[in-house]
């Protein structure tokens, strides 16, 4: 995880707070979106004026909307027409990306056709390093790619990713824009906290409409004509969706798309485990097992859609009802089966 | 599923056409033996002798007597022996929760439950090793949970149950005079059927035990292994709310009628609600709150999810019974009403998918199994004198082996782990003492100078009733009936669970016939009435039969400050004393006259001991390992064949104080054996006993205490 | 029979699935003018109880963890509100888990030693310096009937609660139980106990130490 005072990626750059801007916390500084485009790993550049723009207004409408549906995000205020005030965070090295549609280069690799839809969304991580080509990450992986992150951190963004996802397709749905795909990127505060960063824009998310327009990056990809043109139809649909009444309504449950996550509750290490050890009594030796831990499990179900606001409240359940922190710790992951 | 081919065709000629699935299931269920008590019926029948003695409500779910404080009690034995056997935990679990909504489908509030267990020898054979604990704990954990006393019973360790556990389990309860409710609706209401709606409330239904009342009627076999799905899952803290929401319908007199859905599932319990009062019903089995959305109708109406209760509700009181039960968040539906057709609509959804004739459904089988009687039944005649010899050999000898074996070793490690003193109402500590003595009164802090207290004996078949099966029987009224008069009670009535072997054969039939017959004539002798029983058939399996064994519950009444003073901490002397008959009564009567003399003007009295069902001896020697503090004695002029022998005109009584002015009754003389004195030194334990033959020997009471401690926990290794 | 005095009010909460209320209730009469039993549904105006009381029981059939479910009933509002303002609040065996699990009480009683539901008379020493307001005997012999009875808190915290008074008894001496059996808190207005007194108190009980375990109690 990376801590810089000055940081400068392909479409955007980060930097401190000018001295004359005041008025923001001293953990703030500037995210300003350059006009740049870039695709395939770099390969194909270009530049486009006034993309910059779009993307700051569009990405802080929908960092704006997160924010009232429950989720922590890094997003403070907008500064000017391309830069925008965010939480100073260390960022995790991990790209979260979450498919409704099957498209880009996911159709190549799993040999699938272009529009598969996914029941339920698919979600992938992957490890953000040019030089190795942004590598697919397993959890195996962690320990070796991010040092001082766990296995565990995966089925959090896993658990964030997948909800913000759903968030934003009914967000895009309200202006008649369908997400096919998306990538967000976390990263912690100083107590550990995971915190929505980067952006939300066209160029992070595929946005089709009804008729299968593309209004995104594959613009520039598959030249498709300006990229500009494509960005402010996005905007100017957005704008019209009131989303203080749409987080409203989503808080109280919106669709029935239906979710389940597990937490899983096991004893402390050190702490008495009289069934795991029963279980263990019942083995023979000649298994030659060592050691067996008894916990349990709670696969919690929403049947509306799933925000910050409910991931917080069943955090709270499982630190006060599920598991007793003095003798359990507790895993929240996404159900698979 | 069991219905034999005559069975099949009387349906289908009753009903015109082939049953549909539902009817097939329907049948299939109430026909059984375990509901229809197909063989047992003719037999059982002798039992009505007894009833005059002042038996109540013997055909509800569990019979009663009255108090003399005007409250009832109603109690019960049920056996749960075929599901215990494959899955022991939820196998006892469900049979404890089953027979406690008995009580309290009754309105009567369970105040205690008992458990009569037998199983095979655990030594060679791991299987048995995981039914011992897995029973113990199926009783526990409901039992404790759902806080109702247990007053302990009695296990059985023996080869003959090798292959077929039994798990027979008492419950009893009390109910005042004003609550007045069970399955039979009073005339007046009658008269409006259509104003009476049927209500189920409980846990939702879902597929447990499909089938559940037919596999308790089949003997075991291999394939018994695939039968653990059909095992039914127990929720004690629902059984908890069922019962307070019971208890309130009760009393605030929101329901007219009330059954339990047991075997048979909610069709046996509204076919038999119908039956017993002559009416119909219209019932929506789509109305029934379901677990599964997919259930099929015959499914719905069979289930035997627990946990669940059937009430029929004046329409008035909808609404009132709704909301209790929301209260409580229990399922709740409306699932039909009465009315005055003598047929029963099922209904699912539109569809009507059966009309049955309750009449039938509940008793149209009986017209094909006429021809058994008790006088068809042929075998040995076991009035002949009874003569059993345990062996002469030395006491010291006999005192060892007794506590080193199954038989007669502690049973601490199963009665610890249930909770005897839940509710309050356990008098002193009722472990380790025959008789479980409990307060009555529903207000014990109130009144407590002239408070009702009830008395339980749990008491199971002796070893040798295989040979002698009616003067078995006999012996376990008999001696039931001494332990509670010398606990200064008065019996007041009995049950019974009848387990026994394959009925179609002729030995067990007779066995059957002779117990029933020694328990009936010991009844009507004593003026003391069968209230309820259970019978359980079926018994056996491919590689042997279980013997003719009886759980038997005796149940007296007395007043708190009559009762003996069983002190915790024992006082530091104990007199012993032995009582003989010289008379040739063969029923023993001068003595019986003599304990229950005894027990009316002798409140000290700790223990008695009695041949009947074993050698005093052994009961003797079981009192003494089970104490916590230590004791050492003397005891002189000690017979052999008294205390050795089973059946014998003997009896020894253990008082807290010695008894100076009592004249014995006719016929029976009376010698105080010796004295036993606290000892603070375990090391001096020690009792040294003198017959009547000049033999005189030293028994190591710490030795002895201890083999009795380890035996069932290491046989059986238990943690 | 003795005199008695009975004064005050005294509550009983009552959750699905306690089973002790019915003895708990006849427990207080003697020295309560009134004993209420609460719906723990219902919130009740707690000022106006001289004790309240949390009865035994498998609440919400010790599902989850026992006593959890129970700590987050409405009623508990009130318990919780009235025992931080220093009223006294008992809670017995479950009550006790409940007390735990809703912060009243340090510590969480996790399953005993033994293992497995254990139900007999115990002996309790009182250590004599603990913060409890009422006086309690020096030693008392009770029932208990658990499973989940044993008393836990990490080595490092549970040194502090010897040190600041929070031990009230102990098991004596007794095979296969040892540790804490009943806890008060800091300002001593709350009581959580294993054993049950309302078990051990009427004249037809084994032992009747239990009611000298009230704030105005005395022997019967």
């Amino acid at each position: 995880m990376s801590q810089t005072t000055l940081y400068e990626g392909k479409a955007k750059k980060m930097y401190p707070l000018p001295a004359d801007v005041s008025g923001y916390p001293d953990s703030c500084w500037v995210q300003e979106f350059k006009d740049d485009l870039t695709a395939f790993n770099a390969e194909k550049k270009s530049n486009e004026s006034g993309k910059g723009a779009c993307n700051q207004k569009i990405s802080s409408r929908c960092f704006e909307f997160l924010g009232l549906c429950g989720f922590d995000t890094h997003f403070v205020g907008s500064l000017s027409a391309t830069k925008q005030v965010i939480q100073k965070l260390n960022m995790s090295p991990v790209e979260c990306v979450v498919r409704r549609v099957a498209a880009g280069s996911l159709v190549k690799r799993l040999g699938i056709p272009q529009g598969t839809r996914f029941h339920p969304m698919m979600y992938e991580s992957f490890f953000k390093e040019d030089a190795l080509g942004d590598p697919l990450m397993a959890p195996v992986h962690v320990p070796v790619l991010a040092e001082g992150m766990t296995p565990q951190h995966l089925n959090i963004l896993e658990v964030l990713s997948v909800s913000i996802f759903s968030c934003l397709e009914v967000l895009f749905q309200a202006c008649e824009l369908m997400v096919v795909d998306g990538k967000i990127e976390f990263g912690q505060d100083d107590a550990g906290k995971w915190i929505l960063a980067d952006e939300i824009s066209p160029d992070t998310l595929r946005l089709w409409t009804p008729e299968g327009k593309k209004l995104d990056k594959d613009v520039f990809r598959e030249d498709l004509g300006s990229v500009v043109t494509a960005y402010e139809e996005v905007w100017k649909r957005l704008s019209d969706v009131n989303i203080e009444d749409l987080a409203s309504a989503l808080k109280k449950g919106l669709s029935s798309k239906s979710l389940t996550l597990q937490c899983d509750v096991m004893p402390k290490s050190g702490v008495l485990d009289p069934e795991g050890e029963a279980a263990l009594d019942t083995t023979s030796t000649e298994a030659q097992i060592s050691h067996i831990t008894a916990g349990k499990s709670f696969r919690v179900t929403y049947t509306n859609v799933f925000t910050g606001h409910h991931l917080k409240y069943l955090e709270h359940m499982c630190q006060e009802t599920f598991s007793n922190p003095l003798i359990q710790d507790y895993a929240i992951q996404l159900c698979r089966s | 599923m069991s219905l034999s081919a005559p069975e099949l065709q009387l349906i289908s000629e009753t009903l015109g056409r082939v049953p549909n699935d539902l009817e097939h299931r329907i049948f299939d269920s109430l026909w059984s033996e375990h509901c229809s008590y197909r063989h047992s019926k003719p037999f059982l029948s002798r039992y009505k002798a007894t009833h005059r003695f002042g038996a109540l409500g013997v055909e509800a779910n569990a019979g009663g007597v009255q108090l003399s404080d005007g409250q009832t009690v109603f109690f019960k034995i049920e056996s749960h022996n075929h599901p215990s056997h494959i899955e022991p935990k939820e196998g006892a679990a469900t049979g404890v929760g089953g027979i406690l909504r008995d009580i309290f489908a009754m309105g009567a509030r369970p105040i205690v439950t008992g458990d009569l267990l037998c199983f095979g020898l655990p030594d060679q054979d791991a299987w048995m090793r995981h039914l011992i604990p897995g029973v113990v704990n199926g009783i526990s954990s409901y039992g404790n949970a759902i806080g109702v006393a247990n007053a302990g019973g009695a296990t059985r360790f023996d080869a003959r149950y090798q292959y077929n556990i039994l798990v027979n389990v008492f419950a009893l309860g009390v109910r005042s005079a004003q609550n007045v409710i069970d399955a039979e609706i009073p005339q007046a209401l009658l008269k409006n059927p259509e104003d009476l709606e049927l209500h189920i409330f409980g846990c939702k239904t879902g597929r447990d035990g499909i089938g559940g009342a037919s596999m308790a009627s089949e003997t075991f076999s291999e394939a018994s292994v695939s039968k653990r799905p059909q095992v039914q899952i127990s929720d004690p803290y629902m059984g908890k709310r069922l019962l307070e929401i019971s208890l309130t319908l009760v009393q605030e007199k929101l329901v007219v009628a009330l059954q339990d859905c047991g075997a048979a599932g909610l069709s046996g319990a509204v076919f038999e609600v119908c039956a017993q009062n002559k009416c119909g019903a219209t019932v929506a089995l789509d109305q029934v709150p379901q677990r599964v959305n997919d259930l099929k109708p015959g499914e719905i109406a069979v289930s035997e999810s627990q946990e669940r209760m059937v009430a029929v509700v004046h329409k008035n009181q909808r609404d009132a019974v709704a909301s209790l039960c929301a209260k409580y968040d229990v399922p709740h539906g409306v699932m039909g009403c009465l009315d005055s057709k003598s047929e029963i609509k099922l209904l699912f959804g539109e569809k009507v998918e059966s009309v049955l004739d309750p009449q039938f459904v509940c008793t149209g089988h009986q017209s094909l199994y006429t021809n058994l009687s008790p006088s068809d039944a042929k075998g040995f005649s076991s009035d002949a004198a009874f003569k059993y010899e345990s062996g002469t050999q030395s006491l010291k000898e006999s005192a060892e082996g007794w506590s080193a074996s199954l038989q007669g070793c502690s049973r601490e490690w199963i009665v610890r782990q249930y909770d005897q003193h839940v509710g309050g109402r356990a008098v002193l500590d009722p472990v380790n003492h025959p008789v479980s003595v409990h307060v009555a009164t529903p207000d014990f802090a109130a009144h407590s100078d002239c408070q009702t207290i009830v008395g339980t004996r749990l008491s199971l078949s002796p070893e040798w009733a295989e040979q002698y099966p009616y003067v078995a029987a006999w012996s376990l009224v008999r001696e039931a009936m001494r332990q509670l008069w010398v606990t200064g009670l008065k019996p007041l009535g009995f049950t019974n669970g009848l387990n026994f072997a394959n009925p179609e054969k002729k030995n067990v039939i007779k066995a059957f016939d002779e117990t029933i017959r020694g328990i009936s004539e010991a009844a009507v002798h004593y003026k003391v009435p069968v209230v309820s029983g259970n019978v359980s058939l079926y018994n056996a399996s491919e590689q042997n039969e279980i013997p003719p064994t009886v759980a038997f519950g005796a149940v007296g009444e007395g007043r708190l400050q009559h009762h003996p003073q069983v002190v915790n901490h024992y006082p530091d002397t104990l007199y012993v004393y032995e009582l003989a008959s010289d008379s040739d009564d063969v029923h023993q009567t001068a003595l019986d006259q003599m304990l229950k003399n005894l027990g009316e003007v002798a409140p000290t009295i700790a223990r008695g001991f009695f041949s009947d069902l074993k050698p005093i001896w052994q009961g003797f020697i079981r009192w003494m390992n089970s104490m916590p503090e230590s004791w050492t004695g003397n005891l002189t002029s000690l017979t052999r064949d008294s205390i050795l022998k089973i059946g014998q005109p003997v009896a020894w009584i253990v008082t807290t104080e010695p008894l100076l002015d009592l004249k014995p009754s006719n016929g029976v003389t009376m010698k105080q054996l010796g004295v036993l004195t606290r000892c603070f030194e375990k090391q001096n334990a020690e009792l040294k006993i003198e017959c009547t033959d000049g033999a005189i020997e030293i028994l190591d009471l710490e030795q002895l205490k201890l083999t009795s401690t380890h035996t069932l926990t290491e046989r059986a290794q238990l943690l | 029979m003795p005199k008695l005095s009975r004064s005050g009010k005294a509550a009983v909460i009552f959750f699905p699935g306690s089973n002790c209320d019915q003895e708990t209730c006849a427990f207080l009469n003697p020295f309560y003018q009134n004993v209420d039993v609460i719906w723990h549904r219902d919130r009740f105006e707690a000022k106006s109880y001289d004790l309240v009381v949390l009865p035994g029981g498998f609440s919400y059939g010790d599902y989850v963890r026992a006593g959890v479910c129970a700590a987050r009933s409405p009623a508990m509002a009130d318990v919780i509100h009235f025992a931080k303002n220093g009223g006294p609040t008992i809670g017995i065996c479950n009550g006790f888990q409940i007390l735990a699990e809703s912060g009243l009480l340090p510590g969480v009683l996790i399953r005993s030693e033994l293992g497995r539901f254990d139900c007999r008379y115990v002996s309790l020493k009182n250590t004599s310096a603990s913060n409890l307001k009422w006086q309690v005997p020096e030693q008392v012999i009770l029932p208990i009937a658990n499973t989940f009875g044993r008393f836990y808190l990490p080595d490092d915290q549970d040194s502090r609660l010897w040190n600041e008074g929070h031990v009230v008894y102990t098991y004596e001496s007794q095979e296969s139980i040892s540790g804490i059996a009943a806890l008060t808190n800091r300002e001593g207005n709350v009581l959580g106990m294993m054993p049950h007194p309302e078990r051990a108190w009427a004249p037809h009980h084994a032992y009747q130490f239990g009611s000298r375990l009230l704030p105005n109690g005395s022997d019967l």
